[in-house]
C-alpha cells in the first residue's frame, strides 16, 4: 500500500481490513506509527452513517468534556443552564468591544 | 499551520458549549473532528471572548480552584483544535454590516463569517448531514 510521508494521514490512504473473531481489526504497522499508536493506546470510533471513523486523539477531548461537565455539574448547572446566558454573554462581549455602536432598533 | 484543503468549519458558541456538554451528537462530532484536526475550526474572536465570559458567568459560584480548571479546560480544547481566529470587525464594518441581521449584538460574529467565505457552517453541515461531509472532505485530500 502506498503510505503517505507526510506526517498527517489523508483521508486518501484507503485499505481493506478484515474483522476477526470478537470484532478485533488489525490495523497496518505503517499507520500505526504515523498515527503514535502502540498496544494498550486507546482511540474513539466515531459511528457515521454506515461507517465507523478511527480517531487517537479523542482521549484528550473526553477528558476537557467530561472535567467540564463535572466541574459545572458541582453547582447543579445542565446544557441548557449554560446555553441559556449565551445572549448576555454575547451582549456583555458586544459592549466591551463596541460600547460607543447604539442600537437604534431596540 | 493552517491547512488550506481541510473542510474549515466555522462553529458558533452555542455549537462548543454543546459539544462539551452533550455525551453525544452533532455537536460533539464536529468538535470531536475539530479535536482531531480533521476539520479546521474557524473561531471569531467575539466567539472564543463569548464562551469565555459565559463561563465565567456560571464560575461565579464555583470556588477559585474549579473556576481556574473550567477555563484552563477551555484552554485545552483550543490547543487541541488549534482554530483559525478571525479577528473582531472594526466598528466601522459592524456599523457597516448593521442592516444585515436584527440583533445587534449577533453582528460582529456574522461579520465574521462573511470575511471567511469558505467557511461551512454548522447548520449547514446539520442540513447536508455529517456523513455527506466527511465525504466531501475525502474528495478535497
Amino acid at each position: 500500500m502506498q503510505m503517505n510521508t507526510n506526517e498527517e494521514l489523508s483521508l486518501g490512504n484507503v485499505m481493506t481490513v478484515k474483522i476477526a473473531r470478537q470484532g478485533q481489526m488489525k490495523v497496518p504497522k505503517q499507520m500505526l506509527k504515523q498515527l503514535h499508536l502502540e498496544a494498550g493506546s486507546e482511540v474513539s470510533l466515531i459511528f457515521l452513517g454506515n461507517g465507523l471513523l478511527l480517531l487517537p486523539q479523542q482521549t484528550a477531548l473526553e477528558t476537557i468534556c467530561e472535567r467540564i461537565r463535572q466541574t459545572l455539574a458541582k453547582i447543579g448547572k445542565t446544557e441548557a443552564d449554560i446555553l441559556a446566558t449565551l445572549p448576555e454573554a454575547r451582549h456583555k462581549v458586544f459592549k466591551e468591544l463596541y460600547g460607543e455602536i447604539e442600537d437604534n432598533d431596540s | 499551520m493552517i491547512h488550506r484543503n481541510r473542510l474549515r468549519v466555522f462553529l458558533d458558541s452555542n455549537v462548543i458549549l454543546a459539544g462539551f456538554l452533550s455525551v453525544w451528537g452533532l455537536d460533539k462530532a464536529i468538535l470531536s473532528l475539530c479535536a482531531a484536526r480533521i476539520i479546521q475550526l474557524v473561531l471569531a474572536e467575539v466567539v472564543r471572548l463569548e464562551i469565555e465570559k459565559n463561563l465565567l458567568i456560571h464560575s461565579e459560584t464555583l470556588s477559585r480552584a474549579d473556576s481556574d480548571l473550567l477555563l484552563s479546560d477551555y484552554d485545552r480544547f483550543l490547543q487541541l483544535a488549534h482554530p483559525e481566529i478571525i479577528p473582531p470587525p472594526s466598528v466601522s464594518e459592524v456599523q457597516r454590516h448593521r442592516g444585515m441581521i436584527r440583533h445587534l449584538p449577533d453582528v460582529p460574529v456574522r461579520t465574521g463569517l462573511l470575511r471567511k467565505p469558505r467557511c461551512y457552517l454548522r447548520r449547514l453541515l446539520n442540513q447536508i448531514g455529517l456523513s455527506h461531509t466527511i465525504r466531501n472532505i475525502s474528495q478535497m485530500l
